[in-house]
């Protein structure tokens, strides 16, 4: 006992100098996200109808952000398993927690908004495609990381326990992505992130990238958010553990 | 035509915008819950001493 | 350690074959799932024959997944675990046997059931046979994969549905991959492409599984 009490007060410093830090942050992240989306949406509906598909491309705004910040999310998540399990930073899997549910929240409208698209454009709403499924797999491996982190009682356990199933997804991602792409294909290839540069006309590809980073701040505000619950949340359970201890 | 593409975007930014919205105030309620709770918890002990 | 090994398999295959309702349990899953698949979809056998391959392909990694939080769970409950950890064997080494244990009593049934299951469903004689070896190569790539769920879960008490949501997603390329093998085998080709990378996902799994196994058992136990 006198081992892990004393890790905490050391600890401690980190996570307040985080709360400090969180309190004109999330505000400020708020405030730029819906500033970036506004004028991102705007531009995005004044952009001229394409060829092919009319006006209901301009689901992409929404669509795109969230299918790169599910792929963003989980790096960052790996990153923080690492975090947790190497270099032991009291932070890291506070925010690998946080983001778990936004990051499977992200993965699931880019998966309802692009069904929702593909219904004009392809004739159906779901299609067993590479990329779908791949993102479909994604999804369920948020779910399943999110439910192992309540299954423990105790949050260092737990911590530890979902670092090790994150960076075992972490090499697993690519190989899922790898096989279902072989597997079958009908989505458009990338057309932003590319060697020879973007594909994609500058009149689309400038409200995309103005929508992209406003939804980043809108994952930053949300993610220091629920970090602060969390860190909330442990100190409860501490204190509720020591009024126990005390009474007894 | 160009109206029922209107009824798939709108349905799609809904959708997001509900997805999110109930993400935002999960987490905010949560922050007050939590905060509720840490108030009385450090009240009882400031009590005690 | 060649002997240490050895008694560890010995044991593990062991206590698999007579706890826990004993070596039949999964192969009766298996078969119980085939017996429902008739009910949901009629007695076409044409169809039947068609789908035949890919019932006893999800079957299979559903009977697989099945005694996975025994591996890791009993050993937690009863202690034995902590003597493991203390044990000069390294820790991946135990973890290995125990994955190897796991399949010899749950996946090699399943692979030696599947040609009978496969001619109940209308699967030709041929084309059962083919189905078999590949199950052969995939049921120990899924436990060596669910041994990772496995050893994550270990000090939990009922984390076998837990267990089965960490995998599934894991076991998707095994199945795909496994799938295509399977039909490229039923055609006349068996060891192209898709079978190779089959393997490749064997040796993968093979390796990946009881080195993050014994990193998620060290750190459930504190050490």
């Amino acid at each position: 006992m006198p081992k892990t009490r004393g890790m905490k007060i050391g600890e401690l410093a980190n996570p307040n100098r985080f709360l400090r830090i969180a309190r004109f942050a999330i505000p400020l992240c708020a405030g730029l996200s819906a500033l970036l989306l506004a004028y991102g949406f705007y531009r995005g509906f004044h952009t001229p109808a394409e060829r092919d598909q009319g006006t209901v491309f301009r689901i992409m705004f929404v669509h795109v952000p969230s299918a790169w910040l599910a792929l963003g999310i989980y790096s960052l998540m790996a990153i923080a398993a690492l975090g947790t399990l190497v270099w032991r930073h009291p932070l890291a899997d506070v925010a690998q927690k946080a983001a778990a549910p936004i990051g499977a929240a992200f993965a699931l409208i880019c998966l309802v908004t692009g069904a929702i698209w593909g219904r004009p454009t392809w004739g159906t709403y779901w299609e067993w495609d590479g990329r779908l499924t791949s993102m479909l797999v994604l999804f369920v491996i948020y779910l399943g990381i999110i439910a192992l982190w309540r299954a423990f009682e105790e949050p260092l356990q737990a911590a530890k326990a979902v670092a090790i199933l994150t960076l075992v997804g972490f090499i697993n991602v690519p190989i899922v992505k790898f096989s279902v792409d072989w597997w079958s294909t009908l989505h458009q290839r990338a057309s932003v992130f590319r060697l020879d540069g973007p594909t994609m006309h500058p009149a689309y590809l400038s409200p995309l990238l103005v929508c992209a980073f406003g939804f980043s701040f809108l994952f930053a505000a949300l993610l220091m958010a629920a970090m602060r619950n969390e860190l909330m949340r442990r100190r409860v359970r501490t204190l509720t553990l020591f009024a126990a201890r005390e009474a007894r | 035509m160009a109206a029922l593409h209107s009824t798939f975007i709108a349905a799609a930014y809904g959708f997001a915008g509900i997805i999110l919205c109930a993400l935002a105030l999960w987490i905010a309620l949560d922050y007050r819950a939590q905060k509720k709770t840490l108030a009385e918890l450090e009240a009882r002990r400031a009590e005690k001493k | 350690m060649t002997r240490a090994f050895s008694a560890m398999l010995r044991r593990d295959l062991v206590l698999s074959l007579r706890a826990g309702g004993g070596a039949g349990i999964g192969v009766i899953f298996f078969l119980a799932v085939v017996m429902v698949v008739p009910f949901a979809i009629g007695p076409d056998q044409k169809l039947l024959s068609q789908i035949g391959p890919a019932i006893l392909w999800s079957g299979a990694l559903l009977a697989s997944l099945l005694g996975l939080d025994r591996v890791f769970g009993a050993d937690a409950e009863d202690g034995s675990l902590d003597l493991l950890l203390l044990a000069p064997l390294p820790l991946e080494v135990i973890a290995f046997a125990k994955a190897l244990a796991h399949w010899l009593a749950t996946g090699l049934p399943l692979v030696i059931a599947a040609p009978l299951f496969g001619l109940m469903l209308g699967v030709e004689g041929k084309a059962s046979l083919a189905l078999a070896a590949m199950l052969l190569v995939g049921t120990p790539a899924i436990a060596f994969l669910g041994l990772i769920g496995a050893a994550l879960a270990a000090s939990l008490s009922r984390a076998g549905l837990l267990i089965a949501v960490l995998i599934v997603p894991f076991t998707i390329p095994v199945l795909i991959f496994g799938t295509a093998a399977t039909e490229a085998a039923i055609a006349g080709t068996p060891f192209g492409t898709a079978f190779k990378l089959f393997a490749a996902l064997l040796l993968f799994s093979l390796v990946i599984g009881p080195v993050a196994a014994a990193a998620a058992l060290r750190i459930g136990r504190g050490t």
